[in-house]
């Protein structure tokens, strides 16, 4: 096949089931396709149990799934071959949901050295890759410093520093911004887009605040194993009764104007942020 | 959380924190050796004045150093208290102090036996946190893979090895805070851990250790997917961004190490009988 046609990810029918063949099986995914571009900012979004963190360890080549396939850019997470799996990690960087979890060292610019020293590289270029990766996320200054004294947010940009410096061309975010309060979250967001537009890197976001993926140009909800939606961030958060029907709360400003329609204020479609909100109401005053 | 000294780092710059972490490790090991062959206060005070040299060289605290100390206080303390009352001495005809009650005594030299080992417990304790505070995990783990390389040849894991340790190392400030969590968690729901008895004590804690256990066990696997999702491969193929590099400084420190040995080992044995070493047998027990 030719690669350079082949989307970055592409994950057809995929099948995931945790315990398989014991009596405990518990089928996580069932059968989920979907591809995405080099360059997008996907949410993906689901209730408790939908399935999304198995989702992103099966892009990592962490989980291989039991029926159906995920290729990262052509290759096969399947594949046996121990450069096809490494190759498919150094495409796929992810980004877990409790900081203390993934910090391999003490001292912080030790910690994001860890990706780049496994990939082989020499000396230079991973304290080059180290200081670049620290200098985005703009942790630079502690870089010396041990992280157990940072704040959660601060954390989990060392550890996106620590996927960063691996020069990942997809970045995955499992709940990475559960665990922090608003503060952290938004320094993480910042960073997020920041590297995104600067970086280019492909971001794929998993969260369950409705919120965060309004920042997202696409988003892929999941229910129950099954991808549920799959359309523009716009069209899907705006969608306040699809998303209940799954287990999920539209943002509050689409949720306002799905009332005031009920109601029959005239309220275009689409609205998921603050200024989209306030754009309408003034046109309403008008 | 401000407590925990055991393992960990105290980042400033300084020459002990810049010397080569395998260095730091050789001269560990001839300084527990030199402290075991230590048979006098006097040679006692020689290391210690040199010890007391490389933490102030250090940077660190003096205190913050000693700090590490209250972890085995009660060993030291129990240490003392055996030592002293088990050492018959010379008789009770020959000391000039001497109780007896049962099959426990105390006597002048059983006392000053004592203070020996108690001196030398922190001695040992002291060197090798000096280690600990200086260097950073992942150098002490780049320096026991080093010095463990001849077991290679056996097909012992050399790498796992260091890996380990430092991974250990890096986990006991967190597992200290889960602990803490554990605790108030019990504790709102009205476990006690400061009344009754040392028993009952010992007891309230089983409660503690359970749910820790478990989350380390949950951290440890979380750690691993996010060792490979960063292309962790056993450490083959693996590079360093920080080269050890033993320096002129760092040969020097390893050679008066062993002369540091050698010099003890002549206060002690006197081969050639020089008047001098009389001076440093003072206070021999």
């Amino acid at each position: 096949m030719d690669r350079s046609a082949e989307k970055i990810i592409r994950v057809s029918n995929a099948v995931y089931k945790y315990n398989r063949d014991t009596e405990d099986e518990v089928t996580a995914l069932r059968g989920i396709s979907f591809e995405i571009a080099e360059g997008e900012f996907v949410a993906l979004v689901g209730a408790n149990g939908s399935g999304k963190s198995t989702l992103a360890r099966l892009l990592n080549a962490l989980y291989i799934p039991d029926e159906g396939d995920v290729f990262v850019s052509g290759i096969n997470t399947a594949s046996d071959k121990n450069e096809d799996i490494l190759a498919v990690r150094r495409t796929v960087g992810v980004v877990f949901q409790n900081p203390d979890n993934q910090m391999v060292a003490s001292i912080i610019e030790d910690d994001v050295a860890f990706g780049p020293e496994n990939l082989g590289l020499p000396p230079a270029e991973i304290r080059e890759r180290v200081d670049w990766a620290l200098e985005c996320v703009g942790m630079a200054d502690h870089k010396k410093g041990t992280p157990f004294r940072l704040s959660g947010g601060q954390k989990q940009r060392i550890a996106i520093a620590g996927v960063l410096a691996m020069r990942p061309r997809v970045m995955v975010l499992d709940e990475s911004t559960a665990m922090l309060d608003p503060r952290g979250k938004k320094e993480v967001m910042d960073v997020v887009e920041r590297i995104r537009s600067e970086a280019g890197v492909t971001v794929i976001m998993i969260t369950h605040f409705p919120d965060e993926a309004a920042r997202a140009d696409r988003v892929i909800a999941l229910s129950g194993g099954r991808v549920a939606m799959d359309m523009p961030s716009s069209a899907a958060l705006s969608d306040v009764e699809a998303l209940r029907s799954i287990g999920l709360d539209a943002p509050l400003p689409a949720r306002i104007a799905y009332e005031l329609r009920k109601r029959g204020l005239s309220m275009p479609e689409g609205i998921t942020t603050p200024d989209g909100l306030t754009e309408a109401l003034c046109r309403i005053k008008n | 959380m401000k407590d925990v000294v055991f393992g960990q780092i105290y980042p400033v710059n300084s020459p002990v924190h810049r010397a080569d972490a395998r260095a730091k490790f050789i001269i560990m090991i001839l300084y527990i050796v030199t402290v075991i062959f230590a048979s006098s206060f006097m040679q006692m005070a020689v290391i210690a004045l040199l010890l007391l040299t490389v933490i102030l060289m250090s940077r660190i605290p003096p205190l913050k150093v000693l700090s590490a100390l209250k972890a085995i206080i009660v060993l030291a303390i129990a240490t003392f208290i055996f030592t002293v009352l088990l050492n018959k001495g010379e008789g009770a005809e020959n000391e000039s102090l001497y109780l007896e009650f049962g099959p426990f005594c105390i006597c002048g030299t059983g006392l000053l036996t004592g203070a020996f080992i108690i001196c030398r417990i922190v001695l040992l304790i002291v060197g090798p946190t000096m280690v600990t505070l200086t260097t950073t995990p992942v150098d002490m783990a780049d320096a026991i893979e080093f010095l463990l390389a001849p077991l290679k040849l056996i097909k012992v894991p050399v790498h796992a090895f260091g890996m380990i340790m430092s991974i250990a190392l890096r986990m006991i400030p967190t597992l200290f805070e889960e602990t803490q969590r554990v605790m108030n968690a019990q504790k709102a729901r009205g476990a006690c851990f400061d009344h009754g008895n040392v028993f009952k004590r010992i007891g309230a804690l089983v409660p503690v250790l359970i749910p820790l256990f478990i989350s380390a066990l949950k951290r440890s696997a979380d750690l691993s997917d996010a060792m490979e999702s960063r292309c962790y491969n056993g450490g083959k193929g693996k590079t360093r961004m920080k080269v050890l590099k033993f320096r002129v400084s760092d040969i020097l420190s390893m050679l008066f190490s062993a002369l540091l040995l050698f010099f003890i080992l002549v206060c002690v044995y006197n081969w050639w009988n020089w008047g001098w070493v009389a001076f440093m047998q003072m206070g021999t027990v």
